[in-house]
C-alpha cells in the first residue's frame, strides 16, 4: 500500500531529487498529526527540476489553480505555483515553492546537501518547525511536538512552545542556552518563572503570526491584478494540457503579475 | 506533568507501523475529501488565500439561482 502524496514525490525524484516534501505531509511523515489534506513541496530551484515537476504533473492530468506560473522567475521571488489532479477518490493539491519562508538561503542549501546524503526527500523537524510558524494558530501545536522531536538542545530551546520543557531544558544545557538566547529573546525571561514565560510565549506566536499575514499581505497586494485577470486566463486554459496551459499562464502573467513583491519598507 | 499541544490520538501515529501509518493516512485523506466543495477556493499552503475564478463561479450559480 501507498500513500498517494508519497508515491508522487517518487515520482517528482525519478532519476534525481529534485523535490522535498514539506508542510502537513511531512508532519504526518514525522508521525505526528495527520491534519491537512493538500501537498506542499519545495523544489530546487532550476530548470530542469522545474521542467520534470510540470511534465510529471502533466501525465497526471494536473491542471493550474490561481497562483504564479511555476517558472523559476517568480519562484525566485518567493511567490508559490499550485496545481491540483485527480488521483482515484482524490483531490490532489500540489503546492510548490523553491524559497520556502523563514528558510535562510543557506538552511536551505544544507537542507538539500542533507537530503542528497541520506536520501530522505521529506523536509527535517527543525526546517518544518520554521515553516509551521505561519498565521494559524494550530500550527504552533505542530511546533510544539515538532520541537520534542529535535536531538539538539539548542534547536529544541529555539522552538519549543512549552515553559516547561524550555526551564528543563535550560537546566540541563547552560551552553546550548547561551546560544540560543541570542536568536530567542524570550529566552531572556527564563529567570522569572512559568507564568512570564508562558505570557511570552503567548506573545511571540501573536508576533510570529503578524509577521506572517504582513508577508502574505505584500504577495497579495502584488498579485492584485493577477486575480483580475485570472478568470479570463483559466477560462482560455481550459481543454489545455498542463504544458500547454503552462505556457499560456506564463505569457499572461508576464508584466501583470511581478517576479518579485515590494520589498518591506524598513523601520 | 508535561504540556499538551496534540491529541493523544494524533501522537499515538508513532506507535504505528508503517504499514498501519500509510492506511490510517489514507482513509483520513479519503474522508476528507467530503469538504472539497467547501475548500474549493482556498489554499493551505503558499502566499494566496483564494482563487479568483472558483468565487466568480460560485457568485455567478447564486446570482443564477436567485433568491430565495
Amino acid at each position: 500500500m501507498e500513500n498517494p502524496y508519497l508515491e508522487l514525490t517518487k515520482e517528482l525524484n525519478r532519476g534525481r531529487l529534485r523535490v522535498l516534501l514539506s508542510s502537513g505531509q511531512a508532519v504526518v511523515v514525522h508521525r505526528l498529526a495527520v491534519m491537512s489534506k493538500d501537498g506542499d513541496w519545495i523544489v530546487r530551484e532550476d530548470g530542469e527540476a522545474v521542467g520534470h515537476v510540470l511534465e510529471a504533473l502533466s501525465r497526471q492530468g494536473a491542471r493550474y489553480r490561481f497562483g504564479a506560473p511555476l517558472d523559476l522567475r517568480w519562484l525566485a521571488g518567493g511567490w508559490s505555483a499550485h496545481l491540483e489532479s485527480r488521483r482515484e477518490a482524490f483531490r490532489l493539491r500540489t503546492d510548490f515553492v523553491t524559497r520556502p519562508p523563514r528558510i535562510s538561503p543557506e538552511q536551505l542549501a544544507r537542507m538539500w546537501q542533507e537530503a542528497e546524503a541520506t536520501g530522505n526527500d521529506v523536509v527535517g523537524v527543525e526546517p518544518l518547525a520554521a515553516l509551521k510558524l505561519t498565521n494559524r494558530d494550530k500550527d504552533y501545536a505542530v511546533v510544539g511536538e515538532l520541537a520534542r522531536l529535535m536531538e539538539d538542545p539548542r534547536s529544541q530551546l529555539l522552538y519549543s512552545r512549552s515553559s516547561r520543557d524550555l526551564i528543563q531544558l535550560a537546566a540541563e544545557h547552560p551552553a546550548a542556552l547561551t546560544e540560543a538566547i541570542r536568536e530567542r529573546p524570550l529566552l531572556a525571561r527564563l529567570s522569572e518563572g512559568r507564568d512570564a514565560l508562558d505570557e511570552a510565549l503567548d506573545r511571540e506566536r501573536r508576533l510570529l503570526m503578524r509577521i506572517n499575514e504582513e508577508r502574505l499581505a505584500r504577495y497579495q497586494a502584488a498579485a492584485e491584478s493577477w486575480a483580475k485577470l485570472w478568470p479570463e486566463v483559466q477560462r482560455e486554459v481550459e481543454g489545455l494540457s498542463l504544458l500547454d496551459a503552462h505556457r499560456l499562464v506564463v505569457s499572461r502573467a508576464e508584466g501583470v503579475l511581478p517576479f518579485e513583491p515590494e520589498k518591506e519598507e524598513m523601520p | 506533568m508535561r504540556d499538551e499541544f496534540l491529541s493523544e490520538e494524533d501522537l499515538d501515529l508513532r506507535n504505528l507501523t508503517w504499514d498501519e501509518l500509510i492506511a490510517y493516512w489514507n482513509l483520513w485523506l479519503e474522508q476528507a475529501q467530503a469538504t472539497n466543495d467547501l475548500d474549493e477556493a482556498f489554499y493551505s499552503h503558499g502566499v494566496f488565500d483564494h482563487d479568483p475564478a472558483v468565487v466568480e463561479r460560485q457568485n455567478a450559480a447564486k446570482s443564477q439561482a436567485g433568491p430565495r
